[in-house]
Order: structure tokens, then sequence, then C-alpha cells
């Protein structure tokens, strides 16, 4: 009964984060690209280790590996933060910098049935940015200055649950089912300010407001192979991505088709308290283009991760892994003639926080990311944070 | 200590996370908005958008400004007259008695005056000096219905002056007013005279001031009666004591008629313009929006960034012209069938109005004067206001403050040239799409 109320607190406490963490920082200009900047739903962990959401040895609730939770053992739950600060720099003229911060990940895992059910929220696509154009409008009086403001603000998030379950002592399976949701607000306004000549100019403003639905099917396994090596895999398929505009919208509804995404990751122990790490992600982004109508280059999602992660650190007696990684991932929409890259090195450190049998009943882990996304006319630099709290047993 | 490490260490990375603040990336790069809309300025010629002009007169009466006018031929025709109406004589005063100390004396004798006219040396008309008379009224009027023919205009009573402008009056004396001399004239006063506007029972009992030059018009701010007292206490002693006026109206002659083809605001009465507005239900041109959207295309009310009535300024009667600042004030009709007593929406230029200079009346005559009405024009279009109310189509153009002068402003009406038309500017673009 005590464990029940206990976990109800938990479930509950992970609700109201998750449902106070809905809103999604902007963090890219590419944001402005097609559908958006894509958002992985990794932890600190996975962020410190260059990893892409597959393959982790150990403690790993991420929806993109739904074979990792088959082999978890009791429940568990995750939630993520990522501030990130952005330098860009688009031609010579157009340079500038911004910060955001969203909440990637959000997830549960309970045991039921013999396996591991579990429940994720998360960032998919990334949409929200804000652009301007200054135009000379002829009146009578003569020309007059005013600006035309746009602003994209909405994302599409991921609601997704599924089960997962060991098959063996080394094996686990599990797949999810999720929905895409989440909705964009599209709004030009055109600014008169003060320079034009006649008092009083109202704003002139026109857009619509779009909601997301779609559903997604991903399924995937974890092997260990031995104490060793652990070795996953999964892939994601996912309906049309539809866009429903509300009543007031006159700009037309819209259906996207989304990829088939496919993930491998390994984790290899070199020795003790020595452990690397590699990944990959694959996902045909090109069949999207003819849904688009802006002329945003659309091409594939590939990328690798790799990472180093020394266990066995320590600080003020607290066990205190230190991890370091480097990852490189093309982005499926761009600005120029030629496909973006995103690229950083990464660092960082966990923390268990309690820990009893072995088992870690609560845990931070951190990452900070150094990297660079660009194509052939924007380049943005930019630090990354990510801290992830995970709490077990409850 | 590591308790307190883990706990600085969340602590830390919690108001990281929450301190981080959202900045909208922005940027310049303009593939990334929709096609651009475009702006334009059309002008709607009177007949297309308004209709049923009305100028209405009958609003207030002088004694609501609180001043006096005063003229003799202005303009080859106005005559103007003020009438004064004094307050209750003090009954004591604090003196100084013969011993030099301060008392409060009750008996109290006067032994004459002088009325006092305080006049606007901005609205006055005259550069030289003018001669004024004063004179005491005989008969009884009254001051919210007097006018140059009627003394009492009331429901239920009626009565016309013996003569026409409040006569006939006892002259009492004359004074010349010279405008580098100051700004107030004084009329002396003997003891008759004080003692006879002392009984305020009798509403008969009040002053009449009229101006003896040709061609001028004067306005008084205000008058004061000033009687030369003499106290009990120290009768070697005269001291001056105010007496304030009661009442303060004037009338004049002609009245003017209503204008046949053009739009007149102000006076006293005052006069209000009403008008009904209609707004485009589409734009056909110019070649310009049609580049860009099918034309005809439909007008939005959220399309439409700007609309004003532009009115043309003209002279007006030589002698009600405009000697000081003008404020104009449009409002919208809430009820057109009540007229002329319908109630009037909130004014659509704000607590300034629209203030415009006696020469826009008279040199600069024909000036272009804007009246903005684009949230009334923006409720046409959407057909409803913003609490759901079906909107007034009706405008009233008046006084800012009403009734405030004699003088009135006048515009050209529909059927001239200088027709009043409606200036939009609409921003037209197509809908804003999904990338």
């Amino acid at each position: 009964m005590k464990s029940l109320l206990a976990s109800m607190r938990a479930l509950l406490l992970i609700t109201a984060v998750a449902l106070g963490a809905v809103p999604v920082g902007a963090q890219s200009l590419y944001n402005a690209a097609g559908l958006g900047l894509p958002v992985a739903s990794i932890d600190g962990r996975g962020r410190a280790l260059g990893n892409l959401g597959i393959g982790l040895w150990g403690h790993s609730l991420l929806p993109t590996d739904p074979g990792a939770a088959g082999l978890l053992i009791i429940p568990s739950a995750v939630l993520v933060a990522q501030p990130s600060w952005v330098d860009f720099q688009r031609g010579a003229d157009d340079a500038g910098s911004f910060q955001g911060n969203r909440f990637p990940l959000i997830g549960i895992g309970y045991p039921l049935l013999s396996g591991m059910f579990t429940a994720s929220f998360g960032s998919f696509l990334d949409q929200r940015f804000d652009s301007q154009r200054d135009v000379t409008v002829d009146l009578v009086g003569g020309p007059a200055d005013a600006t035309d403001l746009f602003e994209q603000d909405g994302a599409v998030s991921h609601v997704s649950f599924g089960y997962s379950r060991r098959l063996s002592e080394q094996l686990g399976v599990g797949f999810n089912v999720g929905r895409y949701a989440g909705s964009v607000t599209r709004v030009l306004t055109r600014d008169f300010g003060v320079a034009i000549a006649t008092e009083d100019l109202e704003r002139y403003e026109v857009g619509g407001r779009w909601s997301y639905s779609g559903a997604s099917v991903t399924g995937g396994f974890a092997a260990d192979l031995g104490s060793v090596v652990r070795i996953a895999g999964s892939a994601t398929w996912s309906s049309s991505l539809n866009a429903t505009g509300s009543e007031e919208t006159e700009g037309g509804d819209q259906t996207f088709d989304l990829p088939l995404q496919y993930r491998v990751g390994t984790s290899v122990a070199l020795a003790p308290g020595l452990l690397v790490t590699a990944s990959a992600v694959r996902a045909d982004w090109t069949g999207l283009a003819d849904d688009l109508s802006t002329s945003s280059n659309v091409g594939s999602t590939n990328g690798f991760g790799v990472g180093v992660e020394l266990s066995r650190m320590s600080l003020l007696g607290i066990s205190t892994p230190l991890r370091f990684g480097y990852r490189n991932t093309s982005l499926p929409f761009s600005f120029g003639s030629a496909g973006a890259m995103e690229k950083a090195l990464s660092g960082g450190f966990g923390f268990v926080l309690v820990e009893t049998n072995g088992i870690t009943l609560a845990g931070a882990d951190f990452a900070v990311e150094r990297g660079e996304r660009s194509d052939s006319t924007l380049l943005e630099n930019f630090w990354r944070v990510t801290a992830s709290l995970r709490v077990s047993g409850f | 200590m590591r308790r307190n490490f883990i706990r600085s260490l969340l602590g830390l990375a919690a108001l990281g996370v929450v301190a981080c603040e959202e900045q909208s990336p922005t940027s310049l790069d303009e593939s990334v908005l929709p096609q651009e809309p475009i702006t334009l300025e059309l002008s709607i010629p009177w007949e297309d958008f308004a209709s049923n002009l009305e100028v209405i007169g009958g609003f207030g009466v002088p004694a609501e400004i609180g001043r006096g006018v005063l003229a003799k031929s202005f303009g080859g025709t106005l005559d103007a007259r003020t009438l004064l109406r004094f307050a209750a004589y003090p009954t004591e005063a604090s003196v100084r008695d013969t011993t030099g100390t301060t008392r409060t004396d009750g008996s109290l004798t006067f032994i004459g005056g002088r009325l006092v006219a305080y006049l606007d040396t901005i609205g006055n008309t005259n550069e030289g000096p003018v001669l004024l008379a004063l004179g005491a009224t005989q008969n009884e009027w009254d001051s919210r219905s007097v006018t140059w023919t009627a003394a009492v205009d009331t429901i239920n009573h009626q009565r016309s002056w013996p003569e026409a402008g409040a006569g006939p009056v006892a002259p009492v004396s004359t004074a010349e007013w010279d405008p580098e001399s100051g700004d107030s004239v004084s009329f002396e006063l003997d003891s008759a005279q004080v003692a006879e506007w002392a009984d305020i029972s009798d509403p008969s009992k009040s002053a009449r001031i009229e101006l003896l030059t040709e061609g001028e018009r004067i306005e008084i701010r205000g008058a004061v009666l000033q009687l030369s007292t003499r106290p009990s206490l120290n009768p070697d002693t005269t001291i001056f004591l105010p007496v304030l006026r009661r009442d303060i109206s004037f009338i004049y002659n002609p009245s003017p008629e209503p204008p046949p083809d053009g739009i007149r605001v102000g006076g006293v009465p005052a006069w209000r313009t009403v008008l009904d507005v209609h707004m485009p239900e589409q734009l056909d041109g110019p070649e310009a929006l049609c580049a860009v959207v099918t034309c005809p295309v439909a007008l939005h009310a959220s399309e439409l960034n700007y609309a004003a009535i532009v009115f043309r300024s003209r002279r007006t009667e030589e002698a009600f012209q405009p000697t000081d600042t003008v404020g104009i004030d449009a409002r919208p009709v809430l009820s057109r069938e009540t007229l002329p007593k319908a109630p009037l929406g909130s004014s659509m230029l704000g607590l300034a109005g629209r203030l415009l200079g006696p020469e826009v009346f008279g040199d600069q005559a024909g000036q272009d004067i804007e009246i903005p009405i684009t949230l009334f024009a923006r409720d046409l279009i959407t057909g409803e206001t913003d609490v759901g109310f079906e909107p007034p189509e009706t405008l009233a153009l008046l006084s800012l403050r009403e009734p405030v002068s004699i003088a009135f402003a006048s515009f050209h009406g529909p059927g001239s040239e200088k027709a009043p038309f409606l200036r939009l500017i609409v921003t037209v673009g197509r809908s804003v799409g999904l990338p």
C-alpha cells in the first residue's frame, strides 16, 4: 500500500511537470526550415556520450530504445531539461544570438504483466522562430516605412505508450505506440510604427493556427552479449503528419509524409569502469519535399555518435561517472543548396544520489555540448546543457 | 558535506533551467516570410461612402459658456450684447477700526462702485480702442432662454423684450477699452445704481453691456462688481468689496441659418453635422492591388489599417468667423431615429479632439482636415462591434466642448468640388499557409 502511494505521488509529480513543461523553447534558426528542427528525446547521459538514443548500457528509458526498457526491473522515471545558447551568422549582415529552454523528454516505466509499461512525452520538431523585413509602402503623401513581422510559434510533440519485456536474461524487446500532437501558429504582422505620417494606423495581421495529429509505432530490441557488449536496434514507422487549421484559419490543411527511422547502437565495456558507445540513425525525409510549399532543401537524417564513459570516478565520495562524446548528424531541412549538419563535442558527468543493493534509486546526469549547425548559408554555434533526473523504485 | 554539495548542485541546475530566458530566434532572412502583402491608399468619393447629411442646431445655450460676447455690425450683420446678474452683496466685512484693531463690521454703507469686465485679448477682433456702454435692464429675463427678441422663452412663460436686444435699459456709464492698456475695462457706478442691483430678488435688476464701436466683436471672459464701501467702524475709510456675478449670458442677432450645402460644427446654440457612413464591401483596383490578388476582392476589417473622412475647410460667415482655436470631435450616433436628441458614443478623437487654428477657416480655407474613424469603419465592415452589437452607421461631427463659442467651423459639403472623401489605407495579402 505504501509503495502504491509512493508510486502515485511520483506519477502525479511527473504528470504535473509534464503539463508545465509543454511549451517548447526555440533553439535554432533551422526551426524556420521546412517542418522545423528535429529534437531527439535523449537524457543527460546519452547527450554526454554523443549517443543518438539507443544502445546505452545500464539504466535507459528512452522512447527510441524500447528494447532497453524491457531489461529494466523496477519502476523508473526520467525528466530532462535542456537550455541552450546560440550564436548565428547568416551572410555578412545577419547575425545575432538567442537562448531558450526546453524539456525534450519526460518518461516513466512501470512493471506490469511480466514486463514494463512505458509512457513518454517529448519533442519531435521545433518550429518556433521570428523573422522580419523592412518594407516601404507608397501612400499619397509619399513613401513610408513599415515592418513585416512574422512569428511562428509551436512544435510537433510526441506522446507514446509502450510495453517492453525481457525474453531472456539478456534480451529485451519492446514497442510503443505514439501520437503526434502539438500545434503551430503562423502570424504575419505589418507594423507601420511611428515613422508614418498618418497617425493611428492599425496593424495588419494575417495568419492561422494548425493542430498536428498523426501516429507512430516503434519497435526494438536490446541484447547483452555476456557482460561486455550490448547491442540494440529500433525502427519507427509514422503515419502522415496531418496539420488541420482552426475554424478561423484561412490557410489550407496539409499532410506531410514522415519517414521511417532506423537506429542502432552498442556499448562495449573495454575494462571495468571503461565503457565505449556508438550509435547511428537514418531517416530519409526526401519524400516530404513535395508536401512543402517553401523552397527548403530536404534531405536525409543520417548520423552517428560515439562516446566513452569512465564509471569509476567519484567526487566527495559520490559515484560520479565522467563521459565524453561526439556526434555528427545531418538535418532534414536546410536553407542552402547543400544539406545542413549538426556536430557537437560533449562532456558530462552523473551523480548517483541514492543507491540500494547496487540499484540506483535516484540519479542526475549533466551534459554540456559545444557544437555547430551549418549549411551553405547559415552557421549556428551553440552551447547546450542537458540535465536529467531519474528516479527508480518508487 | 556530501548532502549539501548535492543540494547545491541540483539547486544550481534547477536555477539555471528556470532562469534561462526564452528568446525567439529572429532572422532577417526574407525567404522564410510569407509573400509580401501590399499596402495602398484609396480615396472613396462622397457618393460612394456617405449619405443623409444633416446639419442640426440648437445644442446648448449661451449661458452655458460662462462668457459674454459684444458685437456691433460685425461682419456687417452681427450685433451681440452681454447680460449680467450679480450675487448678493456682502453684509459684513473685516475692517480696521480707528484704533487699528481689525474687527467684523456688520453695518456697511455702499457709496458707489464699479463694474470690471475682463476681456479676451485673443478672441477679440479689435486692434484699437473701442467704446462700451453699460446699462441697467428694466425687464426680467431668463438666463437659459434669453435671446435677442425674447426675454423669457420657457415652456410656460414667453415674454419678448420691449425693445429687441434686451432693451430698453437705463444708461449707466460708458468706458473705452484699449487692448494695449490691459485686459479689463471698468464702468463707474453711483450709489443709486449700486443700491438698485442690491435687490437680487428682482430678476429684472441686471446689467447689459453693449459695444458702441461698429465692426468689432469682443468676448468677455468674466465680470465682477466692486463696491465702494464705508464701514461704520472707520467711516473715514473706503474699502472695495467684490460681488461675483450670478448669471452671465449674451444675446445676438441675427441667428445663423442652417447651411444649404455645407457642413457646420460649433457655435451657440451649437451646430452638429451628422452623416451615414457605408464602407465598401469589396475592392476592384487599383492595378497594384489586382496584381497581388484576384479582383474584385472582399475587404476585411483586419485589412483596414486606417480610415478617415477628409473634410475641406471653408470660410464661415464673417460674423461667426472663428478667432481662436476650434476643437472638433467625432462620435457615433447610437440611435439615428431619435435625432436630434440621439445619444452619442465615445469620441473617436480622444480627449484632445482635433484642434484647428482659426486661420484654417479664414486665410487658409480649403485645407484638408482628416477625422480618423478606423475602428468605426472596421466595425461597419465586420457588421458588429467588439462587444457583439450592431454597429452604428451614423457619425456626428461636433464641437469638442459644446457650446464653447459663438463662432463655428464650416466645411465644404457634398456636391461641390471640395466635397469630403473617405481616405483608406488597406493592406491586402494572400492568406498565410503552412510551410
